[in-house]
């Protein structure tokens, strides 16, 4: 036991050693983003007609010492470690307390969403696997592709002529592309051999997706789990600005608008980290599941 | 299969030609304003009714769909360039070289895409003209559409690299060129298309999410997703239903290109 608990948590540290080696690199990427876009340079302040000449010439020089994305990514992981995320040039308040403000919406959200298009997906996906019926798995494939092929913006328009939550358009943002990994999944470790000759055996199809085909399926299932967090991250833009949820999605919208590099970058950094931490997770369950078995 | 893929084909060309021509078939420019005319319901003049500055909405339709259509699949081949030209150069360079190339692959890869895009975008310059925000919205596309397609193209370099008959055909002195010609490229292409036809829906639908929320291309341009913005008031919808046509159009052709790419394609995150 003692045992089992001292290699759970060396893979515990090693994970988490993994996760801060990422996200300094992933900051390092954010930055050299920025510094690569052709208009970080321009400042608004160089439109405005008060400002003469000289000044203009300094604003463009100071823009332009800061473009190195190895001196920005160091500055700003400098304050990130000090607690200081800067502030807001839209809002003119600091980062912290904007994000703070609006996270747990944010969280509800992409948890409801999750949640919600999971239970559809992975119950649609087991019911077409007992089922065996080419009409039901025909029909869940046509509904699945003609959901993937909205934009998740127009899937929040829906939504709102519908009177729903932001948490419906996520789950039919999830739903589709859940179901199509978890049926494949599904229908890879049914086609096994030995659950064939189960089958002919007359060992009944609950039995077998219970005890046969789930099990092999789980780890591939948490990576599928993992990656379907990444893409409720991404469709919570769209989702909260067409549906007007005030969570981090919106507030990156309107970063962008305000060009408020600062705010933009945090809620980026902080949903990235979000999004390697549900990898990591599912890692671990993965690892651990494996040890279990050995 | 073979007759719903065939019509899917045949669809796609048609809107392609239609997009294409949209100069000479509808006569117009999808600038004209027909102030006399502005908000107008769909009729024999505009068959899809005007906007409220009184421009036919099937001349923007069509304008539209050609900023959307001819650009998407240059920036699907602007990703697929840059994946394959890394995946190649990781698996040719192997051992610690290939493990930390595909390791920062994984790190570019594990950040929302959305986000990166809205980076990028969030300092684009402030006085762009239409043409140059629609170049650069693609670009960007582009530019961060690759991370997927590496490992793929990186994984098959190498099968290809490692295999028996490219050993046999350098024993037999065959030349680098040739080699990359005749044995590397037939056999990296499927994986290279299916990267194409996997991005290629994704690049239309992230434009139509940007232009829907005013960060993708800008007016007086029209893309298929600047066309959708004025579903942002939804309540518009269900008192102009003919306002949904760039989204049927999007969707129908979404779906098209599904159906054509559907042997063989990993579809990612595709919002």
């Amino acid at each position: 036991m003692r045992r089992t608990l001292w290699t759970l948590a060396k893979v515990v540290c090693r994970t988490a050693a993994r996760l801060a080696l990422r996200l300094p690199l992933i900051a390092l990427f954010a930055c050299t983003l920025l510094s690569l876009a052709p208009g970080f340079d321009s400042d608004e302040r160089r439109l405005d007609l008060r400002f003469s000449a000289s000044s203009v010439a300094a604003l463009h020089h100071a823009q332009k010492a800061s473009r190195n994305p190895l001196v920005m990514c160091a500055g700003y992981l400098k304050g990130l470690a000090r607690g200081d995320l800067g502030e807001s040039t839209t809002f003119g308040a600091p980062v912290l307390g904007l994000v703070r403000e609006r996270w747990a919406t944010t969280g509800r959200s992409v948890l409801g969403g999750l949640g919600g298009g999971w239970i559809l997906a992975a119950g649609s996906a087991v019911l077409v696997m007992l089922l065996r019926s080419p009409a039901a798995s025909g029909g869940a494939a046509a509904l699945t592709t003609a959901l993937i092929c909205i934009p998740s913006a127009l899937l929040g328009v829906i939504v709102m002529l519908l009177d729903g939550l932001v948490e419906a358009a996520l789950a039919a943002v999830i739903f589709p592309r859940v179901y199509q990994y978890t049926s494949r999944v599904l229908a890879q470790a049914a086609a096994a051999p030995h659950v064939r000759s189960a089958e002919a055996a007359g060992v009944t199809r609950w039995r077998l997706f219970w005890f046969a085909c789930l099990p092999p399926a789980f780890p591939e299932l948490l990576a599928v789990a993992a990656a379907s967090v990444s893409m409720a991250l991404a469709s919570v833009v769209p989702l909260e600005v067409i549906c007007d949820s005030p969570g981090l999605g919106q507030l990156a919208w309107k970063a962008t608008l305000g060009r408020d590099v600062p705010l933009l970058l945090f809620v980026t950094l902080a949903m990235t980290a979000a999004a390697n931490l549900a990898s990591a997770v599912a890692d671990l369950g993965t690892e651990a599941l494996a040890r279990s078995r050995s | 299969m073979k007759t719903v893929r065939g019509t899917c084909l045949a669809a796609v060309l048609g809107v392609y030609a239609c997009a294409i021509g949209a100069g000479p078939l509808t006569g117009g420019s999808y600038e004209l304003q027909d102030r006399a005319h502005a908000g107008e319901r769909p009729g024999a003049v505009h068959w899809l009714g005007t906007d409220d500055l009184g421009r036919d909405r099937l001349v923007r339709l069509l304008y539209g769909a050609r900023t959307s259509l001819v650009l998407a699949p240059a920036a699907a081949l602007l990703a697929t360039a840059i994946a394959t030209f890394l995946g190649s150069a990781a698996a040719l360079a192997g051992g610690r070289f290939e493990r930390a190339a595909l390791y920062l692959v994984d790190v570019v890869a594990s950040t929302p895409w959305f986000f990166a895009l809205l980076l990028m975008r969030s300092v684009l310059p402030l006085n762009v003209d239409p043409a140059v925000s629609v170049s650069i919205t693609f670009a960007i596309l582009g530019l961060l559409g690759w991370p997927h397609g590496v490992r793929p193209v990186a994984a098959r370099s190498a099968a290809v690299i490692r295999s028996e008959f490219m050993r046999q055909a350098r024993a037999s002195g065959i030349g680098r060129m040739r080699l990359l010609r005749a044995h590397m490229v037939p056999n990296l292409m499927p994986v290279v298309a299916a990267h194409f036809w996997a991005t290629l829906p994704v690049f239309i639908l992230a434009e139509a999410n940007l232009s829907l929320l005013g960060l993708g291309v800008a007016e007086p341009l029209p893309s298929l997703g600047n066309l959708m913005s004025e579903f942002r008031d939804h309540r518009a919808i269900a008192e102009r239903p003919w306002l949904l046509a760039p989204a049927v159009l999007l969707i129908g052709m979404i779906a098209a290109l599904q159906v054509i790419s559907k042997k063989g394609t990993t579809s990612h995150d595709c919002t």
